[in-house]
């Protein structure tokens, strides 16, 4: 038996548009229409609790918890946590700082310093708007990874054509998720065909970045134009010009009971994140006094 | 010398062949890489503002080239590239993708409109020997419309509540800089490769074909 197979002989995992997802795990199984609309609905959730005067961070936290209950359930965190974490933690960092320096509120002073004779004071009131900044905008960045890695391009090309988009348009959209990797992976040989030949020079001067950057790209652009002249030959070849219409959809879903509980959920926190802030109802006023 | 007529702002010149079709959505692909690059492999300067953003100078190429298929690419490649790939929400990343679009947008319509017909090269084959194809790259694609895509984006930022409405505009000198010096790439990249891309009968005469 496969490792990556069930006793039945089906896939425990799926490739999906970044990396595998648990086959059977809740996200996976949504209708890429509910998951769209998830994602919409908590956007627009979270950024209101983010940018009311007194911002929503209980709000936040908690759509947070939620998208890593679900990351954990799909089993994408430890992909998560390889390729994403330090870049997510470092684009919280800075966001921390700017809101820290550049958002000078509140007389509740915690630390006052001198930077080129300017005076910097970091507040409770600045230190509680920062976290609740960081908050909303992990918990967006969490949930926009959820859904690209528990979704896969074939669905989206099945939901575009269950919408009645035509064939061309269709293929033209797997096609680009298709040569996504492709690209990569020729980005990637270059690389290493450059570094071989004593290419890598780790340059911290953008000018000079910049420049190595160059001797990239013309091989990466040449290559770019083979692949489209192959595969548009190879697509002619198979009568590509002449096609109607697209084959049965291989992996076909319909919605059901769990896109709407769903979607109803997704909907419920968006009313409260308009009609309520959780924070000052739950007293979080107060808290501010404890730091 | 080369026939700068022939590349003008007709919606169609002729059919899509099945390589174009095929191309245009590689190049999409490719902008989508080189945005994720850009983001996630350079100095992050801001929240959601890598410096050194290496798709800039690519789908400016490619909006010379492919005319609208380019400026597509610029907002797909922005909108999935630098925006959900990196983790940032739906709203913040189609709102500031935009901010790509329109510079895409504005460089094809200038190339392929005003500067063809006062002899400017409508690909960028002349900016490193031509000093009128110098000066309007430097002041239109690496200013201007570089200045109207960085502030939109840091705009866009500010209005989400991602960044301070005090760090405007340091945000958006940082977004602009660092755009000005990738875009140093553009004329070498569409000197080196648009012969090759014509020979291929591969460029776009008119907007789509």
């Amino acid at each position: 038996m496969n490792k990556r197979e069930n006793r039945m002989g089906e896939k425990r995992y799926v490739k999906t548009i970044l990396f595998n997802a648990k086959a059977d795990s809740f996200f996976v199984n949504l209708h890429p229409f509910t998951k769209f609309a998830i994602f919409l609905f908590l956007s627009i959730a979270v950024i209101i609790a983010m940018t009311k005067p007194y911002p929503d961070l209980l709000f936040s936290f908690f759509i947070m918890i939620a998208v890593v209950y679900f990351l954990i359930e799909s089993r994408t965190i430890k992909y998560l946590v390889k390729s994403y974490l330090v870049l997510i933690i470092i684009a919280l960092f800075v966001l921390l700082i700017w809101w820290l320096v550049f958002n000078q509120v509140g007389v509740h002073v915690i630390i006052s310093f001198s930077i080129f004779g300017a005076v910097l004071k970091i507040t409770k009131e600045s230190l509680y708007i920062g976290l609740a900044k960081v908050f909303g905008y992990g918990a967006m960045a969490l949930l926009t990874l959820l859904i690209l890695m528990t979704t896969r391009d074939i669905e989206i090309v099945n939901a575009l054509n269950q919408l009645g988009i035509s064939f061309k348009k269709t293929f033209f959209i797997s096609l680009i998720f298709r040569s996504l990797n492709i690209m990569a992976e020729d980005l990637e040989s270059i690389r290493h065909a450059q570094f071989a030949r004593g290419g890598k020079t780790n340059k911290k001067n953008p000018f000079l970045k910049a420049k190595e950057f160059l001797a990239l790209s013309v091989p990466i652009t040449a290559l770019m134009i083979k692949r489209a002249v192959e595969m548009g030959q190879a697509l002619e070849a198979r009568g590509f010009s002449k096609a109607g219409k697209l084959s049965q959809p291989v992996v076909k879903k319909n919605i059901g009971l769990l896109d709407y509980s769903f979607l109803t959920i997704s909907i419920l926190l968006l009313y409260i994140s308009i009609t309520m802030n959780i924070t000052q109802v739950l007293g979080g006023v107060q808290w501010l006094n404890l730091l | 010398m080369n026939d700068y007529s022939q590349y003008t702002l007709k919606w169609k010149s002729g059919q899509i062949t099945t390589t174009q079709y095929t191309l245009y959505a590689i190049q999409i692909a490719v902008v989508i890489l080189l945005s994720w690059l850009g983001v996630v492999a350079t100095p992050v300067v801001g929240p959601g503002i890598g410096f050194l953003y290496w798709a800039y100078p690519f789908f400016i190429v490619f909006t010379w080239w492919w005319g609208l298929w380019g400026v597509l690419s610029a907002f797909i490649g922005c909108f999935i590239g630098a925006g959900l790939l990196t983790g940032l929400p739906l709203i913040p990343s189609l709102a500031f993708s935009v901010g790509d679009l329109v510079p895409a947008l504005l460089v094809l319509l200038l190339y392929r409109g005003y500067l063809r017909k006062i002899g400017v090269d409508p690909l960028g084959r002349d900016i490193l020997k031509n000093k009128k194809a110098l000066f309007w790259f430097v002041f239109w694609v690496m200013g201007i419309t570089n200045i109207i895509g960085g502030l939109w984006g840091v705009w866009v930022l500010v209005w989400l509540g991602f960044v301070p409405a005090n760090a405007y505009w340091l945000g958006s000198a940082l977004w602009i800089i660092g755009d000005a010096i990738v875009l140093i790439i553009a004329p070498f990249l569409s000197r080196a490769l648009t012969p090759i891309v014509e020979r291929y009968g591969l460029i776009s005469k008119g907007l789509i074909s």
